[in-house]
């Protein structure tokens, strides 16, 4: 078996040097096997780097959960009411909806007809009490769904009629359009999760009003959804149809041949649970998995190359929506300034932050927009790491040595901060020296603070911090809202408790301005004050690196979690494997 | 003898009991608690307000007084019902069940290697001290004694799993892919053949250690008078040591048989992330992070009861190896 496959991958590597001259690379750096029509057939087996809590579309809190059930483009077991399109990464590719959705006058009222004649995977018609059905479990107090209700706070209502389903929102946001009704809500079947129909005697007014709580039989219908058998063997309308989860191994899906769609190519998808980082990648080598959809910046740098390597397999990096910042709480006697904030910037060199941790896999960005989208303003300049101004600003703000003890103080204060860490964070640990010595040159004193990854939150909320790296990953488009108005300072993710009513006026602004041009115009002007104001340092845009069988052709790269769309890809005859 | 064992046996009620307040308290005074680890993880950067919090305290009765959460929890377990994992709601037994048997698997064939390599091990160095190859071995358990496994393991997985290196050995899991259609005889092979890396790393720590106790309670028998006396008596080598030193030498060994028991469903966090096995060494590690209450509770409870039974075994196991040894004084005072 082994040898077969070294004499095949032997042979490859011939067929493409001799082939190699006469068809100048069709597919790039790919192997050439057979160019031509996409053809049906074979498995791709993908690690998954953690086992995920459940899949049922509502209740799941893991992300891994979601590359599952509906992958980076809405669409895979289940399904959303809309899709994004690959030009412009704009939700208005229908899905389960027939058409984008129609918007009224006062932007409070959203209409979308549902597909017809598609069937969940078990034959049942999908209709729109399915779409009900969705919103009424996830608004239901009692379900575990706590994660999600949350973008469901503006949705007043929802009446369904026929094939037509309309969304009244109790206050307008350019927001709803896309967090409550396209993009958000994985559809699930009713007649799966409420098959006794416990919840139709209950309007979605009802079940977030008072009744919610207390009527037995919401109760018992939330019991029983919460810990239904279907969490674990999930029934969608999707492209593929669940086969299998064995526990803490594998997750298998095979293609849905009665699809309303267009059919993807590959037979199976394989998701291998492979926590470890150099077990995946030896796996990947031995030929045991396909797809690496993540690979540590040293893997990517210094172990995927090499001949053996690029006989079997590609390597690529691709961006995605996630950034790390410094929050500096902005309570703290020293970062209440923002020349102070400006200063501790110009004492954080980016570019090489990004060459020694991310091993150039990285972008300084100024800015808590996708670089990519219309809302990133591309003349904001990074500030430059500049430790002579730094020290000149300090100075201006007042925080001199005074006592000569080799700290800047001010008012008796001394410049000592704790930098928030959390077990187990590597850029924590890579970031937090280099850091602590650049601010010692400038007379400021940095010391550590780890604390238990669970309680890591929840201390960020509560401002118990002076300074913390943080992560975040969203969607491309994403309302600054929740990290950066005031009010988010409580229970927000305004972990700095950053508090500016100018900033406060463009984002609400910003919120309620429908014309894409104007807004985006509020949106320049609102990162041209935060990188006057600095209330964090943004440390850079996280670019992902994976590696992959070149058996795959059309292999597509997306700037979403988790990176791969299995959609497209496919694999010449001569190549399958399975 | 029956007597004190039987009264032992009944002890355990109290003892359990008390653990289980002991632990009950300390995982619920355990900063953070399950609803804000499932509402808030950091990379989900939404707006949780404190009314979903508590709407999901109320699910999982985390609104109800400590007492009230305790008396409950009793109230399932004496019909030994450990409740719903937070997590995904499934029943904590369906998770056991998964789970132990793989452990189970690995830390008995880790613990029996270990043991049956080790004592024969500890005698030959304790009788060949000071020769050549006990030098030799010497050196070779220390170095094992002090390689962290982490590092053992990801050598063994770099070097010996198909990268870049030699393809021996499958690099996780328990069995290939598609193994489930296989012949029984070919699916064994397949399983021994996942085994050898994960069990090699668990065991080589726990074999130094034991071969170095039974080589230290071995030399301290064999310098003992009734040895001189069995010497001088004119009986052979082998049967000084074999029958009078080996067993004097065994109470050490057998007390730390008191630990093999809860080893057995303890599983090793470390080796089962490396190598991508699910056993009971990552749930744990994984209710502690999630704060999954109802689960942790399960395992340090199942763990609790078998530390005190591996206790009462190895008192047990004294007699049996010294007859010195007897328990019907002490029931007596």
């Amino acid at each position: 078996m082994e040898l077969m496959r070294r004499l095949f991958a032997f042979f490859l590597v011939l067929f493409t040097l001799v082939s190699g001259c006469s068809h100048p690379a069709e597919h790039g750096e790919g192997v050439a096997f057979d160019s031509g029509q996409p053809v049906p057939g074979d498995w791709a087996v993908v690690r998954l780097e953690a086992e995920p809590d459940t899949l049922n579309p509502v209740n799941y809190v893991s992300s891994v959960a979601q590359y599952v059930m509906w992958g980076a483009k809405n669409s895979q077991v289940y399904e959303l009411l809309m899709g994004y399109n690959t030009k412009d990464w704009d939700v208005t590719e229908p899905l389960l909806a027939e058409a984008p959705p129609t918007v009224s006058a006062d932007h409070l009222t959203y209409t979308i007809t549902i597909r017809d004649g598609v069937k969940w995977h078990d034959g049942h018609p999908f209709t729109v009490d399915d779409v009900l059905f969705t919103f009424k479990a996830t608004a239901c107090p009692l379900t575990d769904a706590a994660a999600h209700r949350s973008s469901l706070t503006d949705l007043a209502d929802i009446q369904a009629e026929g094939r037509t389903i309309r969304f009244l929102m109790s206050k307008p946001n350019v927001y709803n359009l896309r967090n409550v009704v396209t993009n958000l809500m994985p559809i699930a079947p009713k007649h799966i999760f409420d098959e006794e129909g416990l919840l139709d005697g209950f309007s979605y007014k009802d079940i977030i009003g008072p009744k919610g709580k207390t009527d037995p039989k919401i109760k018992k219908f939330a019991e029983h959804f919460n810990a239904h058998p279907n969490n674990r063997a999930p029934v969608g309308t999707g492209p593929y149809k669940f086969e299998k989860w064995d526990s803490g191994r594998e997750i298998v899906l095979v293609r849905n041949e009665n699809y309303w769609g267009k059919k993807p190519y590959l037979d199976k998808i394989v998701y291998r649970i492979i926590p470890d980082y150099t077990a995946a990648l030896t796996a990947l080598k031995a030929g045991e998995i396909d797809v690496q959809p993540r690979l540590m910046p040293i893997q990517y740098k210094e172990q995927t190359s090499g001949s053996a390597f690029d006989q079997q397999l590609a390597k690529m990096t691709y961006s995605i929506p996630s950034r790390f910042q410094i929050f500096w709480n902005n309570e703290r006697p020293f970062f209440k300034d923002k020349r102070v904030r400006q200063a501790m910037t110009m004492l954080v060199n980016r570019e090489k932050i990004i060459e020694s941790i991310r091993l150039g896999l990285g972008q300084v960005v100024e800015s808590t927009f996708d670089p990519h989208g219309k809302e990133y303003n591309p003349n904001i300049k990074p500030i430059p790491y500049d430790p002579k101004r730094a020290a000149e600003l300090l100075d201006e703000a007042g925080w001199k040595d005074h006592d000569g003890d080799g700290i800047r103080d001010k008012d008796g204060v001394k410049f000592k901060f704790d930098f928030l860490g959390s077990t187990g964070s590597s850029i924590f640990k890579q970031l937090s020296p280099v850091l602590a010595d650049e601010f010692r040159k400038a007379g400021i004193e940095m010391t550590e603070r780890i604390i238990e990854f669970s309680v890591m939150t929840q201390t960020l909320k509560e401002h118990r911090f002076d300074a913390s790296v943080v992560g975040f990953t969203s969607d491309l488009v994403q309302d600054p809202y929740q990290i950066w108005h005031s009010s988010s300072a409580a229970g927000g993710s305004n972990f700095g408790n950053f508090k500016n009513p100018e900033s406060d006026r463009l984002i609400e602004q910003a919120r309620l301005e429908f014309d894409d041009e104007k807004r985006n115009q509020l949106y320049w002007r609102w990162q041209e004050l935060m990188r006057d104001e600095q209330p964090v340092t943004f440390l850079y845009y996280v670019t992902e690196a994976a590696a992959y069988s070149r058996r795959f052709r059309d292999v597509e790269w997306l700037p979403l979690r988790p990176g791969y769309d299995l959609m497209s890809w496919w694999v010449p005859k001569s190549a399958q494997k399975h | 003898m029956r007597n004190y064992f039987v009264k032992r046996l009944l002890l355990l009620i109290p003892t359990l009991l008390g653990i289980s307040i002991v632990s009950f308290l300390i995982i619920h005074l355990l900063p953070g608690d399950p609803a804000r680890v499932k509402v808030e993880a950091p990379e989900r950067n939404q707006l949780v307000t404190e009314q979903t919090l508590r709407e999901t305290r109320v699910i999982y009765g985390l609104d109800q007084p400590l007492y009230v959460q305790y008396f409950r929890w009793l109230k399932r377990m004496v019909t030994f019902d450990f409740g719903e994992s937070l997590r995904d709601h499934r029943p904590i037994i369906e998770k056991l069940k998964e789970r132990i048997p793989v452990t189970f698997k690995l830390s008995s064939i880790s613990l029996l290697l270990a043991y049956l390599i080790s004592i024969p091990l500890g005698v030959y160095s304790a009788t060949r001290q000071h020769a050549t190859g006990e030098r030799i071995i010497t050196v070779v358990l220390f170095a094992m004694y002090s390689l962290p496994n982490f590092w053992v393991a990801t050598m063994a997985i770099v070097y010996l799993g198909g990268g870049d290196f030699w393809d021996v050995f499958p690099v996780f899991g328990l069995a290939s892919a598609g193994a489930e259609h296989w012949s029984w005889w070919k699916r064994t092979q397949d399983e021994v053949w996942h085994l050898i890396l994960p069990v090699a790393c668990m065991t080589y720590y726990t074999l130094a250690v034991l071969s170095r106790y039974m080589r230290a309670a071995m030399l301290d028998i064999i310098r003992q008078d009734f040895i001189r006396t069995a010497r001088a008596k004119g009986l052979s080598e082998r049967v000084v040591v074999y029958r009078h030193a080996l067993g004097n030498s065994l109470i050490p060994i057998v007390t730390l048989m008191g630990d093999v028991l809860p080893a057995l469903i303890g599983g090793s966090v470390v080796i089962e992330t490396l190598f991508a096995i699910p056993g009971m060494g990552s749930l744990s590690y994984e209710a502690v992070f999630t704060r999954d209450y109802p689960l942790l509770m399960a395992i340090f409870t199942l763990s609790a009861l078998l530390t005190l039974l591996g206790i009462l075994v190895s008192d047990f196991l004294y007699t049996l190896v010294d007859p010195r040894i007897g328990y019907e004084n002490r029931v007596a005072t």
